[in-house]
């Protein structure tokens, strides 16, 4: 492979992993990148929304595979890895095997996070993580970047600046907000840049994280 | 440059199964006995040992479930012939 393995991973749920690797993954494969997206939540939600799109014939199609044992995703990522060009992996929602697997080897780890004090909160725990396995993996990059993210007002300011307390993390500015547009795409399998109507604030945003950690 | 750093290397993949198993979710250790139950310890002479270890690994099982077998194999052959 000559892309880079992206884990999208937080030890809490509900800050918009699964709908931010499904983003990551079909914005690269529209790019004719051959892209795997593993699935490695338990809830399998990336799962059912590639599912969708592949009944409704939807293209390009997206290859994916559900491992929520950590020994079961590093072996079938080791064997795999060679036949795809890019590589996300939606994984926690909490401290798992296959989230510390995701962790080992992967390139880089995006952990979103939302503008609320338990959110930061919650970013300690996966910091840990990620040092812990740096010891293991050398040069994993860590990046946290704002999901689901305020249109107004100072939190998500004051969010990025409370991330200086985790210095295995570096904040990526590059917010993505909360747009309708795009819990409507992923939920009918599509990433934002597919949705009809144009959601051109909501790309214009994917777009500049994609450039980021591309 | 007179200093390098020492060379990384590849951890070994136990250290990295043992970081993946540390997750709530990875495989726990064997339960310890109940409470009820006792520990006993068995005095055998190295060849002994090695005879046990043999025969254990001849029958594909685990060496400490082939003693176990063996002692409870005796006890029942011992009483029968009370």
């Amino acid at each position: 492979m000559n892309g880079k393995i992206i884990t999208v991973g937080s030890t809490k749920g509900g800050v918009g992993k699964t709908t931010l690797a499904l983003n990551i993954a079909i914005a690269r494969a529209l790019a004719g990148r051959d892209v795997w997206l593993i699935d490695a939540d338990r809830q399998g939600t990336a799962s059912t929304a590639l599912a969708i799109r592949g009944e409704a014939g939807k293209l390009p199609a997206i290859a994916t595979a559900h491992y929520a044992d950590g020994g079961q995703l590093r072996t079938q990522l080791l064997h795999q890895r060679g036949k795809f060009q890019d590589i996300v992996i939606d994984a926690g929602g909490r401290d798992s095997t296959a989230l510390r697997a995701a962790l080992v080897l992967s390139d880089l780890v995006l952990v979103p996070f939302q503008p609320r004090s338990i959110d930061v909160w919650a970013v300690a725990d996966i910091a840990a993580l990620i040092e812990e396995a740096r010891a293991m993996r050398d040069g994993l990059q860590a990046l946290a970047v704002l999901n689901m993210a305020d249109t107004a007002g100072t939190d998500n300011e004051d969010a990025a600046a409370a991330l200086a307390d985790y210095p295995a993390i570096s904040y990526l500015a590059t917010p993505i907000r909360r747009r309708k547009s795009i819990a409507n795409a992923a939920g009918n399998g599509m990433s934002v840049l597919e949705q009809t109507p144009r959601d051109d604030k909501a790309i214009a945003e994917l777009n500049a994280l994609l450039q980021a950690i591309y | 440059m007179a200093i390098t750093k020492k060379p990384g290397g590849k951890p070994p993949a136990a250290t990295l199964a043992q970081f993946i198993e540390a997750a709530p979710d990875g495989a726990k250790p064997a339960k310890a006995p109940d409470d009820g139950s006792v520990q006993i310890t068995l005095r055998l002479s190295r060849e002994q040992l090695e005879r046990i270890s043999h025969v254990a690994k001849r029958q594909g099982i685990p060496r400490a479930s082939y003693i176990k077998r063996s002692v409870f194999i005796q006890l029942e052959a011992d009483e029968q012939g009370k």
